[in-house]
């Protein structure tokens, strides 16, 4: 160990802190070095001058005059507190119990108004079923060129994109529809197609 | 002449339980003056450490007040089978601890104590200056140290509590105290030495 590393060691040892391996330790560097003895030796001096500070002792007008503020503020203290045992503990008390005694009062009329009065009409059908109508939505469909289907083209060109039909959509306007019919015309006029589904589209 | 750690601790004669424990119940049921009786017991115990722990004897006496305030309320709490001191030892700490917190740095140093009963340097006034100046630098030193290495090294060189006993007051583990202890006693050192310019303290 470096002399840096017994410093905190040598602070300890000068006031005998230290237990007996410790102690043997210090005391066998002290024997062999000057700069820690002198350092112990300002420890000393410094612990000295500091326990010197023992001899501060506060004074008896001092202590009297911190024992004249305690004693006040005990007196004032139990004056609340009889205060409050005598009013505002019992007057918390009181009107717990008050309250206690309103709601069961309460809950008691409330019950006896139930039993004469029973239990509301409808009471019996808690689930209301809600029938929502759905009519049959009315679609203009123009009619729509013929569009021959194209022959087979050779692999090496791109199929063309057949040209969509024009189909005009007019739905009335109710929100409650859920379900749409669409009936597309095509060239034959013994095909018709319907398309089933919902405002979505789905 | 200086007194011994032992005698300070205990400036009061050795606590007895018993009586203690009496005067805790008669205080409780509400006899005043039974709790006057333990104020008159333990107040120079508490105010001393308090004057040592904040240095001014403005805030020593608020935070003795605040010790004894917190006695009487908490006294019905207190396992009488324990003595009473230790406990009001370890609140007074903890007020101080709590009144130095709020108190800025500049207030924090230790000034001279005209409340303070000094050992009379005799009629030689340069013994007398001597002692008030070695007085002054160790105040001062004192203050410049952290609330916690203060704390320990007053209860374990002024007030004269084990390592043990300190560690249990502060909440701390006894190597930590041991480390602050020791942290403490090189920096008063320096700080003494520096102030003196490098002389000898007590010569």
């Amino acid at each position: 160990m470096s002399c840096r590393e017994f410093e905190g060691l040598i602070a300890l040892h000068v006031e005998g802190d230290l237990d007996g391996t410790e102690q043997q330790r210090v005391e066998s560097h002290l024997h062999g070095c000057l700069d820690c003895q002198s350092l112990a030796d300002e420890l000393r001096e410094s612990q000295a001058a500091f326990k010197a500070m023992r001899q501060d002792v506060a004074d008896q007008s001092t202590l009297s005059s911190v024992r004249a503020r305690v004693l006040a503020d005990v007196a004032g203290m139990e004056s609340r507190s009889l205060f409050e045992r005598l009013f505002w503990g019992g007057f918390r008390q009181r009107a717990t119990l008050a309250g206690i005694a309103v709601l069961l009062v309460s809950g008691a009329l409330f019950w006896l108004s139930y039993r004469q009065t029973g239990p509301r009409s409808n009471a019996t059908d808690p689930v209301a079923v809600v029938r929502i109508p759905t009519p049959e939505p009315e679609f203009v469909v123009a009619p729509t060129p013929p569009s021959p289907v194209p022959p087979p083209k050779p692999e090496v060109r791109r199929a063309r994109r057949q040209t969509p039909r024009q189909v005009v959509v007019s739905p009335e306007p109710q929100p409650q529809v859920t379900q749409v019919t669409i009936k597309l015309l095509t060239d034959d006029p013994n095909v018709i197609i319907y398309w089933l589904g919902d405002e979505k589209g789905d | 002449m200086e007194l011994s750690a032992s005698q300070l601790w205990m400036s009061s004669p050795s606590e007895d339980i018993g009586v203690t424990s009496k005067l805790i119940a008669r205080a409780i049921t509400g006899d005043r003056t039974a709790f006057e009786e333990i104020v008159l017991l333990h107040e120079r115990r508490v105010l001393t450490l308090a004057l040592r722990l904040l240095g001014t004897s403005e805030d020593a006496q608020d935070a003795a007040q605040e010790v004894f305030l917190r006695a009487f309320k908490y006294l019905r709490r207190f396992d009488t089978s324990k003595p009473l001191e230790p406990w009001l030892v370890r609140m007074t700490v903890n007020v101080c601890r709590g009144s130095g917190r709020k108190r800025s740095r500049n207030r924090l140093m230790f000034v001279h104590r005209e409340d303070a009963q000094y050992v009379d340097p005799g009629n030689n006034p340069y013994l007398q200056l001597r002692v008030e100046e070695q007085k002054r630098v160790v105040h001062e030193a004192l203050a410049g140290l952290a609330e916690k290495e203060r704390t320990a090294l007053v209860l374990r060189d002024l007030e004269g509590l084990t390592t043990a006993e300190v560690a249990e007051i502060l909440g701390s583990a006894e190597a930590t105290v041991r480390s602050q202890i020791s942290v403490a006693r090189l920096k008063m050192r320096k700080a003494i030495a520096r102030m003196k310019g490098g002389r000898d303290v007590l010569s």
